[in-house]
């Protein structure tokens, strides 16, 4: 069984974190400014807006991906686009990886950032506004740390329910290995082709990762309310 | 010194706040009204934490506002120190942190260091806004706002939040502090009592209007309309007939008066607190006591004269008193009468000739 590990192919493992980490790094410069706007409008968009955030965490992900596979694919609004852009296809890409993830993760972002600026007290803000902060100021200094437990829960989340995904993938980025076979599509490869010591250690890693990633979000939510 | 030129109109969500007033050499200026009279949002106004519709501020001769210029300075450039109702303290940073957050590097140290002085928070310079009491919050977050050396201190109903024991002592610090700040300062309540103590010009406020301003003393003895006589503790008004010098006719008889002669005044008034029971006098009247409620220091008397009127009577609770149903004198001293005209709509009613602190103006 431990001869399996030595054997174990990293590919997976290495693309996998690699997607995880460019999909959560959009996700966020995408999201703060996104759930703050949530956070305070009271625009008649903002249920419809929320919902369509919040798809991904009740539709298959077979269904998300058959979607994007539309809309990216040759013949997609987007897809075709790309192709015009950069002469390259956008599904069954690293690229095309990284927009579905996007997708798919967004809930798991938006949604820790929104509850953490709706619990803001928009006082700290203007305070630090009338003693003479400039907006970046007010955001590095009274916001920022006022709102870590859900930047903090909307990075680890994000990551790890990236590294989880498998539908939306399959869907989009198909099997390829190193451009788009990540873990979750290598275990399942590994168990068609009854290689069962594969399918252990990269489902065993991905068990230990997981249950680290949520000790991690408990552990800091409990340090700072105590604090 | 320094000088507030405030007109400024601001509307929202049916809302409406029309707003004119100078400040010359004023210390300290209390907005007064009840809840939802405009008071807050005036300040926040003139903090540059609202954008009025129409209108303009000017401090200290500088621009803040002139809508009509497309001028308005964001709250950083006006340099007001504002204290909010619940502090609202960087729970993130220490007491020294709070109180340096405003100033630059090369200031910061020396200013912590005079403000945790002057407001005796030495020992508590390292702990968190949650580990601190109600005091001591409020003078952390005056001490905040007073190290920018603000051009106005604004205090948004700082004691607002406070239990009615705490209030009495923390309204006497933040008077004693205050005191010693050599810059102008408008103080936000709806509390009277805090108003009188801590006053040298009061501005009455209701439904986003000013109905009357001036010197402290000077308004609340003579609040001229009835709506502020009504915010400043007056409860009883009886219509008059027609107004001579020396008394007035109503419907009740002739009942001499004592004071101030208000031009087009239509109301006579008297605090409740400051009529008597009594025998049957040239200035008294025969009524029907119909409710008495006990507060504890005193008690209230709700007193019927006929179909149209009602008086409320405040006595001490341990002064002998008639009970329910009795049908006694109210002796309504003329000194302590007052007369005020109806209610006002236009600033121009209530213009009186103050030397010197808080003008209303009609401004054209």
């Amino acid at each position: 069984m431990w001869g399996g590990l030595l054997m174990l192919n990293f590919e997976p493992i290495i693309l996998t974190l690699k997607l995880a980490f460019v999909t959560v790094i959009i996700l966020l410069v995408f999201s703060l400014p996104f759930a703050w706007w949530l956070s305070r409008t009271s625009s008649r968009f903002k249920p419809l807006l929320e919902s369509l955030t919040a798809l991904p965490l009740v539709l298959p992900p077979t269904v998300l991906g058959f979607y994007l596979l539309m809309l990216m694919g040759n013949n997609g609004i987007i897809g075709e686009y790309w192709f015009e852009l950069t002469g390259s296809p956008l599904v069954f890409s690293f690229t095309g990886l990284v927009v579905a993830s996007c997708f798919y993760s967004l809930p798991f972002v938006v949604q820790p950032l929104q509850a953490a600026f709706e619990k803001l007290d928009f006082k700290i803000i203007e305070a630090a506004y009338t003693l003479g902060a400039s907006q970046v100021r007010t955001f590095i200094f009274v916001v920022a740390p006022m709102i870590r437990r859900g930047f903090i829960t909307a990075l680890v989340l994000g990551f790890a329910h990236t590294v989880g995904e498998f539908g939306v993938v399959l869907m989009v980025g198909g099997n390829i290995p190193g451009e788009t076979q990540v873990i979750s599509i290598a275990i399942y490869e590994a168990v068609e082709t009854m290689d069962y010591s594969s399918a252990h250690w990269m489902s065993f890693g991905l068990l230990v990762f997981s249950t680290l990633v949520l000790l991690l979000v408990y552990s800091f939510n409990r340090k700072w309310s105590v604090n | 010194m320094s000088d507030l030129k405030v007109d400024i109109k601001f509307s929202r969500k049916g809302f409406k706040l029309d707003v004119q007033f100078e400040l010359r050499n004023s210390h300290v200026t209390v907005i007064l009204g009840k809840s939802g009279s405009g008071k807050s949002t005036l300040l926040r106004l003139l903090a540059g934490l609202e954008i009025p519709s129409a209108g303009t501020i000017k401090c200290n001769g500088e621009t803040w506002t002139n809508i009509s210029q497309s001028i308005n300075f964001s709250p950083q450039k006006r340099i007001t120190g504002f204290v909010f109702q619940d502090y609202a303290l960087f729970e993130n940073m220490n007491v020294a942190d709070n109180i340096g957050f405003g100033v630059k590097k090369g200031a910061r140290n020396k200013a912590i260091k005079g403000l945790l002085e002057k407001l005796e928070l030495e020992s508590v310079k390292d702990s968190y806004p949650a580990q601190l009491s109600g005091g001591q919050k409020q003078r952390v977050a005056l001490g905040r706002a007073l190290a920018i050396k603000p051009n106005l201190l604004l205090l948004d109903e700082p004691l607002s939040s406070i239990d009615f024991n705490m209030r009495k002592k923390l309204q006497r610090e933040l008077k004693n502090i205050i005191r010693t700040i050599d810059c102008p300062v408008i103080l936000v309540t709806h509390d009277l009592n805090e108003a009188r103590l801590m006053a040298d010009n009061l501005i009455v406020m209701d439904e986003g209007k000013h109905i009357r301003s001036g010197v402290a003393h000077e308004v609340f003895t003579n609040p001229v309309n009835k709506r502020t006589a009504h915010i400043l503790g007056w409860q009883n008004f009886l219509p008059i007939k027609s107004l001579h010098n020396g008394y007035a006719d109503t419907k009740w008889g002739r009942i001499f008066i004592d004071t101030t002669i208000v031009p087009d005044a239509e109301w006579l008034t008297i605090k409740p607190e400051r009529i008597r029971f009594g025998k049957a006098t040239k200035n008294s009247l025969s009524v029907t006591i119909t409710e008495i409620e006990d507060y504890g220091a005193y008690k209230e008397f709700r007193c019927q004269v006929d179909d149209s009127l009602s008086i409320i009577v405040h006595r001490p609770s341990d002064e002998p008193t008639p009970s329910v149903n009795s049908v006694v004198n109210l002796h309504l001293s003329s000194s302590c009468l007052m007369l005020v005209r109806a209610n006002t709509s236009t600033i121009e009613d209530v213009k009186l000739p103050f030397k010197q602190g808080c003008y209303a103006q009609k401004v054209s």
